[in-house]
């Protein structure tokens, strides 16, 4: 696929110090402030069906958990809409924003898994892990409204943090893959035929699962180093080839991509794709905390 | 409700009295017109392996239930094996209750049992072809499939292997993805290890290496399973390629060691394998459940996968119980309403409620006192009108079998529109 370059020329020369002052209206604001509190409420809640269908195989919370995800993401949806014409440019300013779209596209992601695998046992984890996202950016996230960045506005940097989205959302999916691979794989080498064992599904299944989480994130994040590489020099005046956070992105691609390349190569067995999973996730986690921290150009707050 | 039950299950009989009790499909056919010009007017028999049950309606009072026992035993000569004291007796919504508890699997002597829906479909389909079955007893027999199938589908009473072969193919299925991608092998020809190649087969594995000492007894198995015959020193050349394996020969050194294993997974690309040991003493070398992608079962894992299904399903008795209840309310209230009571009562109801519509219409165009009139005048004639009906529905109904009364009163409340009330 070819890149509409020609458009990127007349893309403005900003700096994420140009900011604008806006007027915001209170009613919204308060609104806000109510979903900033209601969502970790709906995300716990959704945990808990999940839960309690998986755990305890509880037929009125098999029945309610797909519909209560689907309540929680309508809500959480409308959340992000109206913070974002609010802030005149998408959440995404703060590590902390960033969490709070990453639990819902992987909430959203794993909802398309469900409903395209129906397999409806695996989202306790996935739904946990967006729970913990989404309280840890509403406890921590400042409020700050009122200001705008131009460079947040550009369609081709949506599209950049899009695809960032994507990748990590599926890297996140490929983590808890590995973490149910590793607890089902275990259980049926000690053989322990427990509920847990009876509701996951077979090893082959999960593992194929995992490698397409990983197979998705790598091509999204090829694409996200691809745009950011070619727009971010010229949307930034302080761009830097050596930015902790553009080092870091690389590093997580290095690894995932020399990841797929072992499986294929040496046949790698699932388990050990699965820790693997779980140890680059832990990485992205990690290399993502020091990139933001000392990242220069690449960051807004 | 006239309903009556006799028969003999595998609680109240050993196995030689219900093979003896056993009545076959043929036999079900003869004996059922039979059973329909001597005792009763309508019957269904329900005969499996684990129990033989006649559900009917008596053609009068002055038949004893313990006839229909006497016959049933006699017609099979079972005489000094079959005793009266074997079997149940159970009337109305008792005897409703326990098919409907018979067709969720409750009642079986493996909870959950899939098969017995079907086997009461079946009975009541030779009852139907025999024309022994009436109004009551269809609607009984419907109202017990739709038990079983609400069974089935709302709770997990037939899910989970409860038996050791069917656990292996379970565990199986836990592992791989696609059994129809996967081969097997059979070392020995061991009763378990047959059966659990038999599921195997039926669950569509491609295909199934078969290695016995006795080339005969492989052969045989290799024709009824589809398989191919391998001598027992070709397996290890065949690990590479079988993806499940299944072990009951009698041996005194291992058939599969720790090197042979290690070595075949690596030669296929670490992919996992099943090893399902059920031989005595064991077939394969203990230390090979250390190999990575290698899973190693033998009969206690399997016996622990049925056993842990099996107290699922028991969990799952409650759930079933509260389907058997609403299904029994329905079929309660339905028998109540084509009672000849309450179908004359709401007979009454539609006509008072048509004469009130139409008096309503014209309220403005009387005077208060006119109105009154028109209002008795009105009233007179619709209990004039239903005055002969309402004698004519009590009267055909005395004296007439249950189910031929269930008929004529389905057919008023139909004649009148009254189902649509």
């Amino acid at each position: 696929m070819i890149l509409q370059t020609p458009k990127l020329v007349s893309i403005p020369k900003t700096n994420y110090i140009y900011i604008r002052k806006t007027n915001n209206s209170t009613a919204v604001l308060l609104v806000l402030k109510i979903f900033k509190i209601i969502l970790p409420i709906l995300y716990i809640t959704t945990s808990w069906l999940y839960g309690r269908a998986f755990f305890k195989d509880k037929p009125t919370a098999r029945r309610l958990k797909t519909k209560f995800l689907v309540f929680t993401l309508s809500l959480h949806f409308v959340y992000l809409i109206i913070k974002t014409a609010e802030l005149k440019h998408p959440p995404v300013t703060s590590v902390f924003e960033l969490l709070n779209v990453l639990g819902f596209s992987l909430a959203l992601a794993y909802i398309i898994i469900e409903s395209a695998t129906k397999i409806k046992n695996t989202g306790f984890f996935a739904i946990l892990v967006s729970t913990i996202f989404v309280i840890v950016s509403g406890i921590f996230s400042r409020d700050i409204y009122g200001f705008e960045y131009d460079v947040l506005k550009n369609e081709f940097l949506a599209l950049h943090i899009t695809s960032a989205l994507v990748g990590y959302s599926a890297f996140a999916l490929s983590a808890i893959y590995g973490f149910l691979y590793i607890m089902l794989y275990n259980k049926i080498k000690s053989k322990t035929f427990d509920t847990v064992y009876k509701n996951l599904p077979n090893l082959e299944k999960i593992e194929l699962m995992l490698c397409k989480s990983i197979t998705v994130g790598f091509i999204a994040l090829t694409f996200v180093i691809i745009v950011g590489f070619i727009l971010l020099p010229k949307a930034f005046e302080s761009f830097s080839y050596t930015d902790a956070k553009l080092i870091g992105t690389f590093i997580i691609w290095l690894v995932y991509g020399i990841g797929l390349g072992l499986r294929k190569t040496v046949n790698l067995p699932g388990k050990k794709t699965a820790f693997m999973s779980i140890i680059s996730f832990i990485l992205v986690f990690i290399l993502m905390a020091f990139a933001n921290a000392m990242s220069g150009f690449h960051r807004f707050y | 409700m006239d309903l009556l039950l006799v028969g003999l299950n595998h609680k109240t009989a050993s196995v030689e009295v219900r093979e003896k009790l056993y009545y076959t499909a043929e036999e079900t056919e003869k004996i059922l017109p039979e059973i329909s010009r001597s005792f009763l007017k309508e019957a269904v028999l329900l005969s499996t392996c684990n129990r033989t049950e006649l559900y009917g309606i008596l053609k009068s009072e002055e038949i004893k239930p313990e006839q229909l026992i006497d016959f049933l035993i006699d017609k099979k000569e079972a005489v000094g094996i079959v005793s009266p004291s074997h079997f149940y007796i159970m009337r109305s919504y008792d005897a409703v209750r326990h098919l409907l508890e018979v067709a969720s699997g409750i009642d079986s002597m493996l909870i959950g049992d899939v098969q017995i829906l079907g086997q009461v479909k079946d009975a009541y389909e030779i009852a139907v072809k025999c024309g022994v079955v009436g109004t009551l007893l269809h609607e009984v027999f419907h109202t017990a499939f739709r038990t079983g199938k609400r069974a089935k589908s709302e709770t997990s009473i037939s899910e989970g292997a409860v038996s050791i072969s069917y656990a292996a193919v379970e565990l199986a299925e836990k592992i791989f993805a696609d059994l129809s991608k996967k081969k097997g092998m059979l070392i020995g020809a061991g009763e378990t290890a047959e059966l659990t190649a038999k599921h195997l087969v039926a669950h569509g594995i491609s295909e199934l290496y078969i290695a016995n000492r006795t080339i005969e007894r492989a052969q045989k198995l290799a024709e009824q399973f589809n398989g191919k015959v391998i001598k027992l020193e070709e397996i290890a050349d065949k690990l590479t390629e079988v993806d499940i394996i299944i072990s009951s020969v009698t041996v005194n050194n291992y058939i599969l060691t720790f090197p042979q294993v290690k070595n075949a997974l690596s030669k296929r690309g670490n992919k996992p394998i099943l090893i399902i040991d059920i031989g005595v003493p064991r077939n394969v070398e203990p230390r090979i459940k250390d190999i990575e992608n290698v899973f190693l079962e033998d009969i206690d894992s399997l016996e622990s996968i049925a056993k842990a299904n099996y107290e699922r399903r028991l969990n799952e008795i409650p759930k079933v119980q509260r389907i058997i209840d609403e299904e029994l309310k329905k079929l309660i209230k339905w028998y109540e309403s084509h009672q000849v009571a309450p179908t004359i009562k709401l007979l009454r109801d539609r006509f008072e409620e048509i004469r009130q519509l139409e008096l309503e219409k014209y309220r403005n165009k009387f005077s208060p006192e006119d109105f009154q009139k028109v209002d008795a005048l009105t009233k007179s004639l619709v209990n004039k009108l239903l005055h002969v009906p309402t004698v004519n529905i009590r009267e055909s109904s005395n004296g007439k079998p249950e189910s031929e009364k269930i008929k004529f009163i389905q057919f008023v409340r139909e004649l009148f529109g009254l189902e649509q009330k």
